[in-house]
């Protein structure tokens, strides 16, 4: 009987890699791809399972290295949800060989990113995201095409670049604070700050967020959509929780933090919508909407230090699950149709009106449309951040409310065509995970104060490890 | 949560919830809509029962709000309130509303989109009961504008007829109006109040008078249009094009007396609102109502249109009963009206339903004659509606109509006689209808070949009739009920005084008139009609009011103001959209180009970012903006 202490409340990270390397193995008797996503979704649903019925109150493992807390509850959710999505994915992309393969490193990469959002010491964060860097580098190779190869390459070029900022941050840390632990004290401020400003860059390429976005769009465009959908949802939460872990533990980064992601926030919405207007390729139109997306996330940094605190984690929470469903569902739903570009979305009411009115619903959630989880996440994130009172606050909440707007502009026009144009005739076949992602969103977005009530019961009070200077 | 406030969302929740899945199951088979609607209204109908004899009946206010929007400054309730006045309609609306689907069942079996049907019917009965069990003026304005929208798709449930296409636009339009008024109306109350009335127990806070006058004058602007009060009356025959089941359902028994449960809900909240002016202008308003629709009912010739102008009659007693202001007693008299004519005038549409599906839909009763030999159930039913209708001694509206006009001898002797004259009115359209449809000899080949309807249509009719005729007794504990004040005994009639007598009379020579008039062969309407020609006139074209409306109102008025704001649109906001548009389109244009494709361009730009946000950090280091 091997005693595991602690390490018990880590259940659910471990069942992902005990379920990946059974992918492994059972990939030795079948290269069937149904039964491999299946055994992988098991095993991951059980994963979700066992986060819903953990009570997180506050563990700390290994000294103090991984600290579980109601706040890794809800991100962990937060990831694994649209996870699960890409992971069911699979089953219908037309992919190589090798299915088995390929689920393994989905549920290792995934693994890892519980891992990582769960630690305070960069060390241990940095060897976890790299964790979940190596295996998506992989995946996004998965295939045979030049574009996806293309993909792959570039995103591991500026990847690798990232990491050497990262490490480079780390030890600057090291110097200034003489610790590897979030919420040091630093002796030396100057090259704290620098550090901070480098980590900045190192961890925030993975957000995409403008000026570390090239590689995404070529990369959501190119690789095979689960993948895409993977990186853009929940890789792209995973970092942002771990910013979140850096950053509101060093409360005298802060004044720099709300400047820098002010500017970072505009700059990244800005750019992401304003050329996503005029794509004429639906999944290019995707990729620089997770752009403009990631803006809309990054504006929690504000709240960083305020008493607002504990509404952006759960607001953040709640866009984090709609950004799920909606990216995940719209990227994945691309797989019921040959080419991405727009003519092919005309007449889609024609030819698969469950398949139109599920895709409109995704896309008025991503624009933040009333009576969707999209727009109630967008509405308490800006809510909680405008609480903070500064005029910081008020500016990028105003350029995002029009940021929001101006999405409206090429969100509507794939609807237009697949509501008010003639096109092709020949069916579109259903996608069940469309469906599902467009009814959760909806059915979550009317009751949300059920999901808001969860939010809190899970994450009643701050916890002491991201006290954050309040 | 206790169970009592679960089971009294469910009471509205369940059909809300359930109405998708009535439409989507008959895509599978449309029979299961039919099946699932009455179910789910069943259900609403059994919680109402349960939650009336258990909390309502022992005096318990179920009451629970949840704050709308949490992160707003003030607290926007939406919960129920469900006390004495919101149970007995909730019993009512769900009991009604029940037995019309089981009608519904038989009649629309036919109907190649019965599952449509069906759905709209369910989330019409949950809107109707969440309107009556909301807890704030907010809550119920939303569920006010969603019966509002299953009239208007339920109006026009056949659509490619271009009479019901139209008279559902019309609806729709006129009700708007009102709805203007009663929106601006909960905005004065909480204006007022300064945010009090946002709960509708927050009423009270209006302390001014002139203010009172003014929030309840637009509420109950909101329900001249909803409950079709003159003047605005217009939508409701037209409405009639609708299928007969809704017309009973939302044109007779419950959404039209929406507006009257309004201003009995505010009334009896706070019985201070209603100031006399506002009781008079409803005194008033009732009265001219009840005149004017009683003299249109009775040129008109389509069996439904008399009904709907019966219909708009019988509110306008509701409205005059109100407008006494006797307190509670108004209230009592008004709300016991209102159950008395959901009742009977639901029984009257659905046998009229029943006579149309035998004779083709042919509506015009000089087309029918003769069928009470060929339909003995239906229209024996009729009768008893008839009867009820009229007010004969023992019957529902003898003691519900006759009750507000002897109460009125003591406000206003001039409002107890046209009260009276109104009830004179009513019995003569009344039976004028009843013998064109029942008696003499068939007027046409479809009346000549008419048939019984199935038992499924006669089940609801049967139960409507027994509680025309024997509503009464429970008068007295009624009141009592509604009052708040404690019951006796369920059963009971109020004390007749010597005054009542009055009513009795008129309503037999009315009766009498009827009978002489078209009761047998006779040239008494002609001459009647030929003799004062230009008031003949002058009913026929119910008074010009649609005309005046549509000609004057809307082409010269409305067209001309929403051609210029159209051009103002168009030029000065549409120019701007435009110009924001082009401009954000270009701009695009511009940025893509960043996009080259190449990894070590994506790597150079991270590179110059870095670099200019550690300058950065370095100006606001040494500026002291950080240290």
């Amino acid at each position: 009987m091997i005693v595991l202490g602690n390490y018990g409340y880590l259940w659910n990270v471990f069942i992902l890699f005990i379920g990946a390397f059974v992918a492994l193995l059972l990939s030795l008797a079948t290269e069937n791809r149904i039964v491999l996503v299946t055994v992988g979704g098991l095993f991951a649903a059980a994963s979700l399972v066992l986060t819903f019925f953990h009570s997180f109150s506050l563990v700390s493992i290994a000294d103090g290295t991984i600290l579980l807390s109601g706040f890794t509850e809800l991100f962990f959710i937060a990831i694994l949800v649209p996870g699960i999505l890409s992971l069911i994915g699979i089953a219908k992309t037309p992919l190589s060989k090798k299915p088995g393969l390929m689920v393994f490193i989905f549920l290792v990469s995934l693994g890892f990113m519980l891992l990582a959002i769960t630690s305070t010491n960069l060390l241990f964060i940095f060897v976890a995201f790299e964790g979940v860097s190596i295996p998506t580098y992989v995946l996004a190779a998965y295939g045979k095409t030049d574009s996806e190869l293309e993909a792959a390459v570039k995103y591991f070029i500026v990847g690798a670049f990232s990491t050497g900022l990262i490490v480079f941050g780390i030890s600057l840390y090291y110097i200034a604070t003489g610790s590897l632990t979030l919420g040091a004290a630093p002796s030396f401020q100057s090259i704290y700050l620098l550090s901070m400003g480098l980590l900045v860059f190192g961890f925030g390429f993975k957000l995409a967020v403008f000026p570390l976005h090239g590689w995404a769009i070529d990369t959501y465009t190119g690789t095979s959509n689960p993948v895409s959908s993977y990186l853009s949802t929940s890789s792209k939460i995973m970092t942002l929780v771990v910013l979140f872990n850096i950053f509101f533990n060093s409360p005298s980064f802060f004044p720099y933090l709300k400047i820098i992601f002010a500017i970072i926030a505009i700059l990244t919405m800005t750019f992401g919508n304003v050329v996503a207007i005029s794509q004429n390729n639906v999944k290019r139109m995707l990729a620089y909407s997770s752009i403009a997306q990631a803006g809309y996330l990054s504006v929690v940094f504000l709240a960083a230090g305020t008493g607002a605190y504990h509404l952006a984690v759960i607001s953040l929470f709640m866009y984090a699950l709609a950004y799920g469903f909606m990216k995940g569902g719209s990227f994945l739903s691309l797989d019921s149709l040959g080419n991405y570009d727009i003519e092919n979305f005309a007449g889609m009411w024609k030819r698969n009106p469950v398949f139109a009115v599920s895709f409109a619903i995704l896309l008025l959630s991503l624009a933040g449309f009333p009576g969707t989880l999209g727009f109630i996440g967008k509405y308490f994130l800006f809510l909680s951040v405008l609480s903070t009172g500064t005029p910081l606050a008020y500016l990028v909440v105003i350029v995002s409310v029009i940021n929001s707007v101006v999405s409206f502009y090429y969100y509507g026009r794939v609807i237009m065509f697949m509501f008010w144009r003639d096109g092709k005739k020949e069916r579109v076949q259903n996608n069940y995970i469309l469906y599902s992602a467009a009814i959760l969103t909806v059915l979550l977005g009317v009751l949300y104060f059920l999901v808001y009530a969860f939010a809190q019961h899970i994450f009643p009070t701050i916890t002491p490890f991201l006290v954050g200077g309040i | 949560m206790d169970l009592s406030i679960i089971l009294t969302f469910l009471i509205f929740g369940l059909p809300l919830i359930g109405f998708p899945f009535v439409i989507g199951i008959g895509y599978i088979k449309k029979n299961y809509s039919m099946y699932l609607g009455t179910v789910l209204i069943f259900l609403s109908f059994l919680i109402t029962v349960f939650l009336f004899f258990t909390y309502t009946v022992k005096g318990t206010v179920i009451q629970y709000s949840f704050n709308w929007l949490p992160s707003l400054p003030v607290v926007i309730p939406v919960g129920v309130y469900a006390d004495n006045l919101s149970m007995i309609m909730a019993l009512m609306v769900s009991f009604v509303g029940f037995l019309i689907i089981l009608f519904s069942v038989g009649y629309m079996k036919e109907d190649p989109n019965r599952h449509v049907f069906f759905g709209e019917m369910v989330l019409f009965t949950s809107s109707m009961l969440g309107l009556v069990l909301a807890s704030s003026l907010l809550m119920l304005f939303i569920f006010w504008e969603l019966v509002g929208l299953c009239s208007y798709l339920l109006i026009g449930f056949w659509h490619y007829k271009p009479n019901a296409a139209s008279a559902a636009k019309k609806a729709f339009i006129v009700t708007r109006v009102g709805d203007v008024f009663f929106i601006a109306g909960i905005g004065a109350a909480i204006l007022y109040s300064s945010g009090a009335a946002l709960s509708i127990t927050g009423l009270g806070a209006i302390h001014l008078e002139w203010q009172r006058t003014i929030v309840a004058l637009l509420l109950f602007g909101g329900a001249i249009g909803k409950s079709a009060q003159f003047p605005l009356h217009v939508w409701i025959p037209d409405a009639m094009e609708g299928p007969t089941t809704v017309s009973a359902l939302i044109h007779a028994a419950t959404m039209v007396t929406a507006g009257v449960y309004l201003m009995a809900r505010i009334y009896s909240l706070d019985l201070s609102i209603l100031t006399p002016t506002a009781l008079s202008v409803m005194l008033y308003i009732g009265i001219v109502t009840i005149i004017l629709s009683g003299l249109i009912g009775l040129v008109v010739n389509d069996i439904k249109r008399i009904l709907a102008y019966s219909t708009i009659g019988q509110i306008g007693y509701m409205v005059a009963a109100l407008g006494l202001g006797l307190g509670v007693t108004s209230i009592g008299l008004s709300i016991y009206q209102l159950e008395a004519h959901a009742f009977f005038k639901a029984l009257l549409f659905l046998a009229a339903g029943s006579i149309l599906h035998a004779v083709m839909n042919v509506r015009d009763i000089n087309k029918m004659g003769g069928l009470w030999k060929k339909m003995p159930v239906t229209v024996t039913a009729m009768l008893v509606g008839a009867l009820a209708l009229s007010g004969f001694p023992g019957f529902a509206g003898f003691f519900s109509k006759d009750s507000i006009i002897t109460a009125s001898f003591g406000v206003s002797i001039f409002a107890w006689s046209l009260l009276a004259i109104g009830g004179f009115l009513t019995t003569l359209y009344a039976f004028r209808m009843f013998f064109k449809v029942a008696t003499g000899k068939p007027r046409s080949y479809a009346a000549e070949h008419a048939h019984e309807s199935g038992r499924i249509m006669l089940i609801p009719i049967v139960v409507l009739a027994a509680f025309s005729a024997i509503f009464g007794i429970f008068q007295q504990g009624f009141y009592d009920f509604v009052e708040n004040k404690p019951v006796s005994s369920a059963f009971g009639i109020a004390p007749l005084t010597i005054t009542d007598i009055v009513p009795v009379i008129i309503m037999l020579a009315g009766l009498g008139i009827a009978y002489l008039a078209w009761g047998r062969s006779s040239t008494i309407p002609s001459k009647v009609a030929n003799g004062a020609r230009d008031f003949y006139l002058l009913v026929k074209n119910k008074f010009f009011l649609d005309v005046f409306f549509t000609n004057v109102i809307a082409e010269r008025g409305v067209i001309g103001l929403s051609a210029v704001s159209d051009r103002f649109e168009r030029k000065a906001i549409g120019g701007l959209v435009d110009a924001s548009g082009e401009l954000f389109q270009n701009s695009g244009k511009v940025l893509r180009k960043i996009q080259t494709g190449l990894a070590r361009q994506y790597a150079l730009i991270i590179l110059i970012g870095l670099i200019l946000s550690l300058l950065l950090l370095r100006i606001l280091m040494l500026s002291g903006v950080i240290h």
